[in-house]
């Protein structure tokens, strides 16, 4: 993982959330992260294979996915739709990746979960973490993307 | 005219329902993956479909190729994230009649369906 390839992610995660909110999040610096993950109420996990292989990963609380689903006129608020959500903004994020890093860049459909502690990913594997607030809101994604 | 929507997220398939209604399609159906779609386009008969490509059971671009086996002049909008134009191209390839990348806006979907209406 490239300053480049890190600035790729940062580039499309700005471009979604104005695209989609009308409201530009604000990227912190990335962070390197080890064992405990920083999980938030919602995450969603897309698996890369191919080329890459690794997880990419967005935690959102629950306050900012209900802003999020009413910038997009979405009525539904309840479990199902969250859970729905937060899988659908990782996989769009990670899937526009592939632009910069090629149809090998393969990307499997989300895995989901609500509460902080339940993931896919093991804890020794290195992330990089992209802190950002969104409105009032505080946000993670994380990629952990072996060459 | 009908549309049928088909994508794996419920945010996707009730934001293009939202959108499409512009256009007062007499039906519009939704199916969330590609097996589910060709057996509700089989049933349905769409003039329209729009179709993910990532999604559980069948993927969209195997779908489009069975649809338009089924029925050679309906209209396809590929509509996915997947932003290599290796992609774009390889819809277009197998039959699809546009491709639109998510994330996409109500003006970006309707003026994709627009075009589509056009040809």
């Amino acid at each position: 993982m490239t300053e480049k390839d890190l600035k790729v992610f940062i580039d499309i995660i700005c471009h979604y959330f104005e695209k989609t909110t009308s409201h530009a999040p604000e990227l912190k610096e990335p962070v390197i992260e080890l064992n405990q993950f920083r999980l938030l109420d919602y995450t969603g996990f897309i698996k890369i294979s191919g080329n890459n292989q690794g997880w990419v990963y967005i935690s959102m609380p629950k306050g900012m996915l209900l802003d999020v689903l009413n910038c997009m006129g979405e009525s539904l608020s309840d479990r199902s739709i969250l859970l729905d959500s937060v899988g659908e903004i990782v996989s769009i994020i990670t899937s526009n990746a592939r632009e910069h890093f090629g149809a090998q860049f393969q990307i499997s459909v989300p895995v989901t979960s609500a509460g902080k502690e339940n993931t896919p990913i093991s804890h020794e594997m290195p992330r990089f973490l992209l802190p950002f607030t969104w409105r009032e809101h505080q946000a993670y994604v994380g990629i952990a993307l072996l060459a | 005219m009908k549309l049928l929507i088909v994508d794996d997220s419920t945010l996707i398939r009730r934001a293009i329902e939202r959108f499409a209604n512009k256009f007062q399609f007499d039906e519009i159906r939704s199916a969330n993956n590609g097996a589910n779609a060709l057996k509700e386009f089989k049933n349905f008969l769409p003039d329209v479909v729009t179709m993910d490509i990532t999604m559980p059971e069948m993927d969209g671009l195997t779908c489009v190729e069975a649809i338009l086996r089924e029925k050679p002049e309906v209209q396809i909008l590929v509509i996915s994230a997947l932003a290599d134009k290796s992609t774009a191209v390889e819809a277009i390839k197998r039959g699809a009649s546009g491709f639109l990348l998510k994330p996409f806006t109500e003006e970006t979907l309707i003026t994709s369906l627009e075009e589509l209406f056009e040809e």
